[in-house]
């Protein structure tokens, strides 16, 4: 699905010489973002990572100058991605579902969390969410109390619309602030080459599907895991079953999901990613299975993996 | 810039006109709005509207969970509240009681609140429900006997539910939610208004919606509860659409005496006249309740008898049969028919003795009423603010309680979920559990009101028909007996 919004910003991005090898393009959407050209004034660009400078481009709501325009239009932009009924639907009502998921693996294979409180049980940690597109999952995961979250994402327009969305919630604009909740615009290679071994848990989901090569893309997330940290990732399955529920019937069928946003080809087998993951040194501790209900527009976990799957790892 | 104004002038076209004077509306509600400061004190993360039965239930269950304990809830309720202890020093109950069902039952042990109330001894459970009408048909007789001969491994479901006085069991939960220190209760004060509340500026920005206090306090909270009943402010501030009729009924309600009995009270009666039903709900300590539903004349009628003549009416009303049913075609008509197969009269029902009179006759319009929306941006509706129905199931609280069960739990997933607890999705879930669940049980009761308050021979066949096939057919009566407790009869999960 992130995919949707990463082919938009693609080509632009690959202009700019940002994007790396890793994404490819899998529809050509025509995109009329005139105030690209400004963008820029957000991030003070390096060849590595674009972090994002705080004391310049916060986006309060206060701010009178052309900035907040600017911000604006990108608010407009990221209620659509945020709009939890519509095309993103599916994806909105899976996050609790992971998030739970997440916590509940850290607090057994994690000492750091065992006595946090229990409404901020991710205190404490360096967490990192890879193809954050605006930043769902990584929300969470600063409302949670990690003491660093990073929202990764390769197109800027996704890191744009998570900042603006970020800035509808007072407390995530305080850790915005307080640096403990950061958005960069880079690629993963770029990004592991200066964070090496930095964080306690890794989060790629429903990414893995979306990228060119998958045992690559492994090698240089593993790359930014500390030793006995955690990593999840979440993707489909390249079954028959995978192809007639997340392709025909939700594309086509349902119609829950524009069509194109997944291509069976890329989707990946568990036994493959368990593979690629222990050629990088990672231990695969759990694998566990989710279901949508179309009707109830429900998730739930199940032990069936042949859809969808979520996927913890433990670095040696 | 310039394309960002256009395209803002399309949206209010697109939108249509209601929404424009909707906003004239809510401005000419709160004309003196001032923008105060924001400081932490007035920041709440909750602010629940209503300290009633719903309301305070809400606030307990926020306060007794792990996960959403540490939220700041303020409570806000318009009369003082009074202690347990004042409630139950007058030894006759209130005339506002209410019969709650295993589920709420099981809320308030949740919430530990079940120990305080039973510990008033002014509790009544009840485990027999006896319906009928005037036509002489022995009407239907639920048993919770009826449920254990199916399910015998389930000995503890002994009564189908209690019947105790509101206002005993609200200041039992609010003695509890004094104990909490992240709940701060806002006594004798009522909101005057929603402060400039703008549905696309609250989803858009980090602005938070503000109360103003009858004290010209102000308030800014995260999620906004409305528990304020039927005549909610905030739904009528707020112009919810809502759906509905008024039954042009009134329901009279006091509390009686019973004469001695050798059984316990245990029996819940409940007899559908021409004109309405009337119930008689068994109290603690032999007292019992009347809420006789009936036309706006009628009502007014028996609120200006003398006590002994509505005495006689009360009496009367469960075992005469009524003088209008005598027509002889009605006769006729249904011994062709075979209505009444046992020639019953009606009289035949045993009634527990009623003594006297013991409070004054209150009463309070009738009406169905089912908003569409029960949430908005950072505000949401439980209980009677969104759903009201006619008390003659027994219902509307319960559905209320469910309401705060299944909230309180929405609430928990978003805390542990790292959600906003204002988080739209999360609200849209709540609306999503709870909506067919009210919907069903407010179609039910106003079809079955519909079907008892018809008095032509057609519809009156075909009840009573229905209600003999009932009787003698175990398991459709178990099954009804179950959605009367609350259980539901399809599980998706």
């Amino acid at each position: 699905m992130i995919n949707r919004m990463i082919t938009k910003s693609y080509k632009r991005l690959n202009n700019n010489n940002l994007i790396g090898n890793l994404i490819k393009p899998r529809q050509s959407i025509i995109y009329n973002f005139s105030i690209n050209k400004s963008s820029n004034r957000f991030f003070t660009t390096n060849n590595n990572s674009s972090e994002i400078n705080n004391t310049q481009q916060k986006p309060t709501t206060t701010t009178t100058t052309l900035r907040k325009d600017e911000i604006d239009f990108f608010n407009e932009q990221s209620q659509d991605w945020w709009n939890s009924e519509g095309t993103m639907k599916p994806l909105h009502r899976m996050n609790p579902f992971r998030v739970n998921y997440i916590c509940d693996r850290l607090k057994i294979y994690n000492e750091k969390v065992a006595n946090n409180p229990i409404h901020l049980p991710l205190q404490g940690l360096n967490v990192i969410d890879i193809g954050c597109g605006a930043g769902l999952l990584t929300e969470s995961l600063s409302r949670l109390g990690a003491s660093k979250v990073v929202g990764l994402d390769a197109a800027k327009n996704n890191i744009l619309m998570a900042i603006s969305h970020a800035s509808f919630d007072q407390k995530l604009n305080e850790n915005i602030e307080n640096k403990s909740l950061q958005y960069i615009e880079s690629t993963i290679e770029n990004f592991s080459i200066e964070n090496n071994q930095q964080f306690d848990a890794v989060c790629s989901l429903e990414v893995i599907e979306h990228v060119d090569n998958p045992k690559q893309f492994l090698e240089y997330l593993t790359k930014i895991v500390k030793p006995g940290g955690s990593i999840f990732l979440s993707t489909i399955n390249k079954t028959f079953l995978s192809y007639i529920s997340a392709i025909l019937g939700a594309e086509y069928i349902f119609r829950m999901v524009p069509v194109g946003t997944h291509h069976w080809n890329q989707f990946i087998k568990p036994e493959d990613l368990k593979s690629y993951l222990k050629s990088n040194n990672c231990e695969t501790t759990d694998l566990q299975g989710l279901v949508y209900n179309p009707l109830l527009c429900e998730w739930d976990f199940t032990n069936d993996l042949n859809v969808n799957y979520i996927l913890h790892a433990i670095k040696k | 810039m310039f394309r960002l104004i256009n395209k803002s002038i399309n949206n209010n076209n697109s939108n249509n006109i209601i929404k424009l004077n909707k906003n004239n509306i809510i401005n000419r509600f709160c004309s003196t709005t001032t923008t105060t400061s924001i400081n932490k004190d007035n920041v709440y993360d909750l602010i629940i509207i209503g300290g009633g039965l719903v309301g305070s239930s809400m606030a307990c269950a926020i306060g007794n969970n792990k996960s959403t304990k540490h939220l700041k809830v303020a409570l806000i309720e318009s009369s003082k509240i009074q202690s347990v202890e004042e409630t139950i020093s007058n030894p006759i109950p209130d005339i506002r009681t209410i019969s709650f069902n295993n589920q709420t039952i099981q809320l308030f042990k949740s919430i530990d609140v079940w120990d305080t109330i039973k510990s008033t001894k002014r509790i009544n459970p009840f485990n027999q429900v006896r319906v009928w009408d005037t036509s002489g048909f022995e009407g239907i007789h639920f048993q919770d006997k009826d449920i254990d001969n199916n399910n015998n491994n389930n000995n503890n479901n002994t009564t189908m539910g209690y019947i105790i006085e509101n206002n005993i069991v609200t200041s039992s939960i609010l003695a509890k939610v004094k104990e909490f220190d992240n709940i701060e209760l806002f006594q004798q004060l009522s909101v005057k208004c929603l402060n400039d509340y703008d549905q696309e500026t609250i989803k858009s920005t980090s602005i938070l919606p503000s109360v103003t206090l009858s004290n010209d306090q102000q308030l800014h909270g995260k999620l906004i509860i409305g528990a304020d009943g039927g005549n909610s402010i905030l739904k009528k501030q707020l112009q919810v659409p809502s759906m509905g009729r008024v039954y042009n009924q009134k329901a009279v309600v006091c509390t009686l005496k019973l004469g001695e009995q050798q059984q316990p009270n245990n029996t819940l009666f409940q007899r559908f006249l021409p004109t309405g039903p009337i119930a008689l709900l068994p109290l603690a300590n032999g007292y019992a309740n009347i809420i006789w539903s009936t036309n706006l004349i009628h009502a007014q009628y028996l609120l200006e008898l003398d006590d002994e003549s509505f005495l006689e009416q009360v009496k009367d009303s469960f075992l005469k049969s009524p003088s209008t049913s005598n027509s002889s075609f009605f006769d006729i008509a249904s011994n062709l028919l075979n209505l009444n197969p046992k020639g019953l009269s009606g009289n035949e029902i045993y009634m527990p003795p009623i003594e006297s009179l013991v409070s004054k006759r209150a009463s309070f319009p009738l009406r169905i009423d089912h908003t569409f929306n029960y949430t908005l941006p950072r505000v949401c509706f439980i209980g009677d603010a969104s759903h009201l129905v006619h008390p003659m199931a027994g219902q509307g609280v319960n559905l209320g309680m469910a309401d705060v069960k299944a909230l309180s739990e929405i609430i928990q997933q978003s805390v542990q979920s790292g959600y906003d607890i204002g988080d739209p999705m999360m609200l849209k879930r709540f609306e999503e559990i709870r909506k067919p669940e009210n919907l069903k049980m407010l179609l039910s009761i106003d079809t079955l009101f519909n079907l008892f308050t018809n008095n032509s021979i057609l519809v009156t066949g075909i009840r009573n028909f229905g209600m003999s096939l009932l009787n003698n057919i175990s398991p459709l009566k178990t099954l009804i007996i179950g959605v009367s407790k609350g259980e539901p009869i399809l599980k998706f999960k």
